[in-house]
């Protein structure tokens, strides 16, 4: 293992805000156009986050299971599942392939059987009990208006788009047409509400990257 | 009829429309405009939970983020943090995302030792671990071996103060999931809430995932929600610790706004340029 | 043998996590507490170089055969390599000061930059492609522009009830509608389970033989 000098670290950090301007402004620079510094930095962030992923896998994940759980606790046993993992590399060796089928056959089957216990029912089941929901609210105070309108409309709303999509044109026609009009709206006011909820994440992302700019780098407040 | 206002609209360069946008948004965000923000039923709702636990209470932080979301993830999870050892509570911080533990500790190391937080004792990270199911349904038995007994610096996990009281998930008091996508809340939700291991769940979704996640907290699956970057500021503003996204909400409002203008001259824009063609039609 | 194996592999795990979860038998929940998740972990992180394969693969092949942007392919080999070195070779890994100050500086600006240029091509997007030609989509831009106003404090500051009706928006409409399409993506996932772990479903092996 190879030690980098403390000298070396610290000569590097007056380096950092610069570094990170320069990726920053080289990304920004393809919204005037398709450039070779935004290519430089695309391919920097593509090659990085290859190099990122397999090293963090490695030094949390691998290492710490061979040096604690087989090295000091014995548990050899572990050699058959990685063997197991590394079937997965004959993928594009075309004779061989079929083995790769062998680790993902074991993760689809170990998964199918994790979704089919209680784990995926009881969220569902949690939310189909909450959406069904007195019509008519009494409170210590009396009726509730609000809260009666509010619980009916989100009842009719869960109601209207199951059967928007449980149901098909073909199905529901004449009167009932009406309902899968009024389904869509809704459906497309929820996605109203995904759209905006997008858009200041957007905005939220853009605002991370001019703080870093002004303040990190440009230190303007 | 080709040169009219609507028609040069509708040509308008889009580097025109980036300039426009850089400038008004940084504007706000050089200056500030100091408006009020108010506080919403969700983030006061995690809040009060955070809050009514008793010292020594341990929360487990699932970093589940990637660097993408740097902006709307690192001031919740150094205000969620800061409030939390205030508390006395301890935190183990982990994550199913390669980027979101090593993300964490970055952020997290300065936040921490200036409030004199001690790694091990008060808070550990865990690091990046792969599969997330099978992992967490170990933590159930023994989090020491789920997690092969060493933390992100590969240090020993049985070493640390913090693990001579917790050794399997329902020993953690809540659960605070940091979500940007997937895997996240719904997962660990199948993990531990449907397994009642963990019952207190506050999510601290992206905005763009509140969509999703709002649904969690009206089944009572999750007990609190610090929606993005303006859930962020609403609690930094709660525990009285105003950073970076407090500074971000007036540029983010003008931002919004000149989405909604742009929405709207395009429209506008648009329905002139047909009422337009129409005459023109009609007239030859 | 090339089909079959697999499947009865995926179908024993499947039966052993069903087991755990539904019987208390001590000899069954050993199994799979101590060995089968222990086995999916293990296995999972030794595959997980298979993506990191496939992309030095493709950019050596354009290297190699001199594509358009070479040089650029030559320079994420060059990247990789030295992230890779640095972070398999040096004392701590990814949590070495030389290693995390290249992430630091340039993968963590690099990736979120990356997500922040659709701030701008959504607002030229809304200005150019959004158009309100139904009433469905006047829906969508009516919720859509409430929900940002009211989740702005801007947008209180206008008018304290933007908020509140923001707020109902989303509980009211967007969480039922979610509900509904949450409890079918619930009952899609749970026939799919079954299906794969009795092998009905076997498009996940690939398609030859």
């Amino acid at each position: 293992m190879i030690t980098v000098p403390d000298s070396v670290v610290a000569a590097l950090q007056p380096l950092h805000v610069w570094l990170g301007a320069l990726a920053t402004l080289g990304m920004l620079s393809l919204l005037y156009r398709e450039n070779p510094f935004y290519r430089f930095c695309e391919y920097t962030y593509v090659g990085s986050a290859g190099a990122h992923t397999l090293v963090t896998t490695f030094a949390n994940t691998i290492k710490p299971g061979i040096q604690t759980q087989m090295i000091q606790n014995g548990q050899w046993w572990e050699i058959l599942p990685i063997c197991l993992g590394l079937l997965i590399y004959f993928q594009p060796v075309k004779r061989y392939s079929w083995l790769s089928r062998l680790p993902m056959g074991y993760w689809v089957g170990y998964n199918a059987g994790y979704a089919l216990t209680m784990r995926t029912a009881m969220p569902m089941l949690t939310e189909v009990r909450r959406s069904i929901l007195p019509p008519i609210v009494i409170t210590s105070s009396g009726f509730d208006l609000m809260a009666s309108i509010n619980n009916i409309v989100f009842c009719t709303t869960v109601v209207l788009v199951m059967v928007y999509f449980i149901f098909s044109r073909e199905v529901l026609k004449g009167r009932a047409a009406v309902l899968m009009n009024v389904s869509r709206v809704l459906i497309m006011m929820a996605l109203g509400v995904g759209f905006g909820n997008g858009a200041i994440t957007r905005v939220s992302l853009l605002i991370g990257r001019l703080d870093y700019l002004f303040a990190d780098w440009l230190g303007i407040y | 009829m080709e040169n009219t206002i609507w028609h040069r609209l509708s040509k308008l360069d889009h580097r025109i429309i980036y300039l426009v946008y850089t400038i008004v948004v940084a504007f706000p965000l050089i200056f500030g405009l100091g408006l009020p923000l108010p506080i919403t039923d969700d983030v006061r709702a995690a809040y009060e939970v955070i809050k009514g636990l008793p010292p020594g209470s341990i929360m487990y932080l699932g970093c589940d983020l990637g660097a993408t979301n740097l902006a709307e993830c690192k001031p919740p999870i150094v205000a969620i943090c800061k409030f939390a050892y205030e508390l006395g509570h301890k935190i183990v911080v982990s994550g199913f995302w390669v980027d979101g533990p090593s993300l964490a500790y970055i952020w997290m190391e300065p936040a921490m030792n200036e409030i004199g937080a001690v790694y091990g004792e008060d808070y550990v990270n865990l690091g990046y671990r792969a599969s997330m199911s099978s992992i967490l349904d170990q933590s159930r038995y023994s989090i020491i071996e789920a997690f092969s007994d060493r933390d992100i610096n590969g240090n020993r996990l049985s070493e640390m103060p913090i693990f001579q009281n917790l050794a399997k998930a329902s020993e953690f008091t809540y659960l605070v999931t940091i979500n940007p996508g997937y895997p996240g809340t719904a997962d660990y939700i199948r993990a531990w809430r449907s397994t009642g291991d963990v019952s207190l769940i506050i999510d601290v979704p992206t905005a763009g995932m509140i969509t999703t996640n709002g649904t969690h907290l009206q089944a009572g699956l999750t007990q609190g929600m610090i929606g993005g970057l303006n859930g962020a500021a609403q609690f930094e503003a709660l525990i009285g610790y105003p950073a970076k996204a407090t500074a971000s909400m007036d540029a983010q409002g003008v931002g919004i706004f000149i989405i909604i203008a742009f929405l709207v001259l395009g429209n506008i824009s648009f329905i002139q340029l047909r009422k337009q063609n129409e005459l023109t039609k009609g007239g030859s | 043998m090339k089909r079959t194996l697999p499947l009865v592999l995926g179908f024993g795990a499947g039966l052993v996590m069903l087991l755990d979860s539904f019987f208390n038998i001590p000899f069954v929940n050993n199994l799979a507490q101590r060995y089968f998740m222990r086995s999916i972990t293990v296995s999972v992180a030794w595959a997980v170089g298979i993506g990191s394969l496939n992309l030095l693969r493709i950019h050596f092949r354009n290297i190699s055969q001199r594509r358009t942007n070479w040089m650029f392919s030559a320079w994420l080999v060059f990247v990789f390599g030295f992230m890779a070195f640095s972070g398999f070779f040096l004392v701590g890994h990814n949590q070495n000061p030389f290693y995390t100050f290249f992430y630091s500086s340039l993968q963590q600006n690099l990736s979120s930059t990356v997500y922040a240029l659709n701030a701008y091509y959504m607002v030229s997007a809304c200005y150019r492609s959004f158009r309100v030609r139904s009433m469905e989509a006047g829906a969508l831009l009516v919720v859509a522009i409430i929900v940002m106003i009211g989740s702005v404090p801007l947008g209180a500051y206008i008018w304290g009830g933007f908020p509140l009706l923001q707020d109902w928006i989303s509980k009211m409409v967007n969480d039922a509608a979610v509900r509904a399409m949450s409890i079918g993506v619930t009952l899609g996932s749970l026939s799919q389970s079954m299906r794969n772990l009795v092998g009905v479903e076997r498009s996940y092996l690939g398609g030859e033989e």
